[in-house]
């Protein structure tokens, strides 16, 4: 049994500004694992997982669960959905609404689903008992909680219906360190108790490490490189992910080397990107091929797949190596051209 | 997550529930208003026990009477007691006001929250539809629908609230366009909630406190526009005891008893200064910051 997810160029209109939020991307998950969905604010990793809720219109494309299409479902197919695909807001606390307690947030699933029976205390209690939540706060208002506390409110709504796939959006982004550990931990240990399967979005690659089996970079609405886990650092490929990579924070400072590889600038606007590889204007290795002709996505390996016209040049975790041991005679500066027109 | 352009917003729903409650409790001019208010409804829910005599029996050789012990504002040009018209007018007033109310918001909220929740083709279609009962002064639209179905109380009230909900749907379009931005809105279909649900058991939820606000601002507004139109003869007729009607009855005296005009013009006066103090203040403990102005609608 596969899941598979194909949200195929979708464009949302603004106004007469086509916008291509998430644009020609095509990701398969499979069942219990965990695939990270990372990049920068804005690239549409959001938008990604509301379509795949059906909580946007998919413009092009087609989205499977368990071979069966669910793109551009009525209502009441997409209730089906819904009860096996879940998701965990970032702002937990906005996804609230402030007039539920917290046993009313946690239970609204539920009784969306026809359930307003006694056994829904039950399975309230037991659902918070399971995220950790003492039975007091439920009847809390959200204000009332701290922020880890109300991401596993989120966690515990998103997981009432026992949901088989749980979309993270960016869940842990808004917490302190020390929450943030406790919460991915949550996370990885309800994944094995509940046989559950996550696509994890995130911009902060070291949760993504912690959590994930494989990672898919994405750039301005285009996956660029899709990696396994474990050979993340052998298989790394794409000038962006590497990028991504580099810009990790690293608490050492005699580990940490010099700017190198730290991508400059901001990615130009969607409207901005007809024709030619989208990172081109920001990419340290740029050649003229790119500007002309946008890179596919291609396998490279048994769980890699790149989206690069240097992918065999750049290849395979030797940029890497090169950037964290700091090149000879770089100053740092690196590739970054305004676009012009 | 999405700039909200009103303070209240930002203050959770408890919280902001109590606030509200406190700062409306601590408006003296509102809490005068609601004295009042509380005042005339008692008087009108007690009409039978307080009321010295029958509103409508007729006593010719005691027209006009000064007030007295037996008639404590006098008799009116048909031997009438006043005081016990006035306080039966009240009961009529104040139910009437308040049945129209209840069918402008029957109308006007299933019709706001649709056209603000639905959005598109169907939202432009009401909003026409509201853009033409706007256009027209909704006292002379009122007053050609009553006239033109006849004059009855019953149909003077279907005509002010044929005519008044438009405004209403507007305003409840508007806050459910806003409340439905939210995320907790998009959480809330995540989970599964149909639309139905999330507009009635979110959107509507917060919708609620401002409506209740916007209503009671407008109670006073629609007695004055009932008494309006009694008195032009389209609504309550004679002998029931209204205060428009009151008022027109006792025109041809304004000579001689120019009380008997007074005293319905009084009621009128503080049931309606009332309400508009009491709504005024509610709207000022939903929204501090817009201070004392009245809300530009």
């Amino acid at each position: 049994m596969s899941k598979h997810f194909k949200a195929g160029g979708s464009l949302f209109q603004g106004g007469k500004e086509i916008v291509p939020a998430v644009d020609g991307v095509s990701l398969a998950l499979s069942e219990g694992e965990t695939l990270g969905l990372v990049g920068e604010s804005g690239c549409g990793k959001s938008t990604l997982a509301r379509l795949i809720l059906g909580l946007e219109r998919v413009t092009e494309g087609r989205i499977y669960y368990q071979g069966q299409e669910i793109t551009g479902l009525d209502y009441t197919k997409l209730c089906d959905v819904r009860q096996n695909i879940q998701m965990v807001f970032q702002d937990s606390y906005a996804s609230f609404d402030p007039f539920y307690t917290v046993a009313g947030i946690i239970g609204e699933p539920l009784t969306n689903f026809g359930n307003n029976g006694r056994s829904l205390g039950n399975e309230i209690n037991s659902i918070m008992e399971r995220v950790g939540l003492e039975p007091a706060y439920a009847s809390r208002y959200p204000h009332e909680l701290s922020g880890g506390q109300l991401q596993r409110v989120g966690i515990a709504r998103a997981l009432i219906l026992y949901p088989k796939l749980l979309l993270c959006d960016e869940p842990v982004s808004s917490l302190d360190f020390a929450i943030k550990a406790q919460i991915l931990g949550l996370l990885k240990d309800l994944k094995q108790q509940l046989g559950l399967t996550y696509l994890f979005i995130s911009h902060d690659l070291s949760a993504i490490r912690y959590i994930c089996d494989r990672v898919a970079v994405m750039y301005l609405g285009k996956i660029v490189e899709i990696l396994s886990m474990r050979r993340l650092l052998e298989d790394i490929c794409h000038p962006y992910t590497t990028a991504l990579l580099a810009a990790v924070p690293v608490a050492d400072p005699r580990l940490r080397q010099a700017e190198r590889g730290h991508i400059k600038g901001e990615p130009p606007r969607f409207a901005g990107v007809a024709g030619g590889c989208r990172f081109y204007f920001r990419c340290p290795h740029a050649i003229p091929l790119c500007r002309e002709v946008e890179p596919v996505l291609e396998k490279v390996g048994t769980a890699h797949a790149v989206a690069c016209h240097l992918k065999h040049e750049l290849g395979l975790g030797e940029q890497l190596s090169e950037v964290r041991t700091g090149g000879p005679g770089d100053s740092g500066e690196i590739y970054s051209q305004e676009r012009s027109g | 997550m999405g700039g909200s352009n009103n303070g209240s917003n930002n203050i959770p729903g408890a919280v902001f529930a109590q606030n509200m409650w406190q700062n409306f409790l601590r408006d003296k001019q509102a809490m005068a208003g609601l004295l009042i208010v509380l005042l005339f409804l008692a008087v009108g829910l007690l009409a039978p026990l307080i009321a010295p005599h029958d509103p409508l029996q007729i006593d010719l050789a005691n027209k006009l009477l000064p007030p007295s012990l037996s008639y404590p504002l006098g008799t009116d040009h048909l031997g009438r007691c006043e005081l016990s018209r006035l306080i039966y007018a009240t009961r009529v007033s104040l139910s009437n006001s308040i049945l129209v109310l209840a069918l402008i918001l029957l109308i006007s909220i299933p019709v706001g929250s649709v056209s603000g929740y639905a959005g598109g083709a169907i939202d432009n279609i009401l909003m026409r539809i509201t853009d033409i009962l706007l256009a027209f002064p909704s006292l002379v639209l009122s007053l050609a629908i009553a006239g033109l179905i006849g004059p009855s109380l019953a149909h003077l009230l279907i005509a002010l609230a044929a005519v008044l909900w438009a405004g209403y749907a507007r305003i409840i379009r508007g806050m459910v366009l806003q409340i439905k931005e939210k995320e907790f809105i998009t959480a809330a279909r995540a989970s599964g909630a149909s639309h139905f649900n999330v507009v009635t058991r979110h959107i509507m939820l917060h919708a609620m406190t401002p409506i209740i606000a916007l209503a009671a601002l407008e109670v006073g507004g629609i007695i004055l526009a009932i008494s309006g139109l009694c008195f032009l003869g389209l609504g309550a007729q004679p002998p029931t005891p209204e205060w428009g009607v009151m008022l027109n009855d006792s025109r041809p005296y304004i000579q001689s008893d120019p009380n008997l005009m007074l005293y319905p013009g009084l009621a009128i006066f503080l049931v309606v200064g009332s309400f508009n103090l009491v709504g005024e203040g509610l709207r000022k403990a939903i929204n501090p910051q817009s201070g004392g102005r009245m809300a530009d609608r």
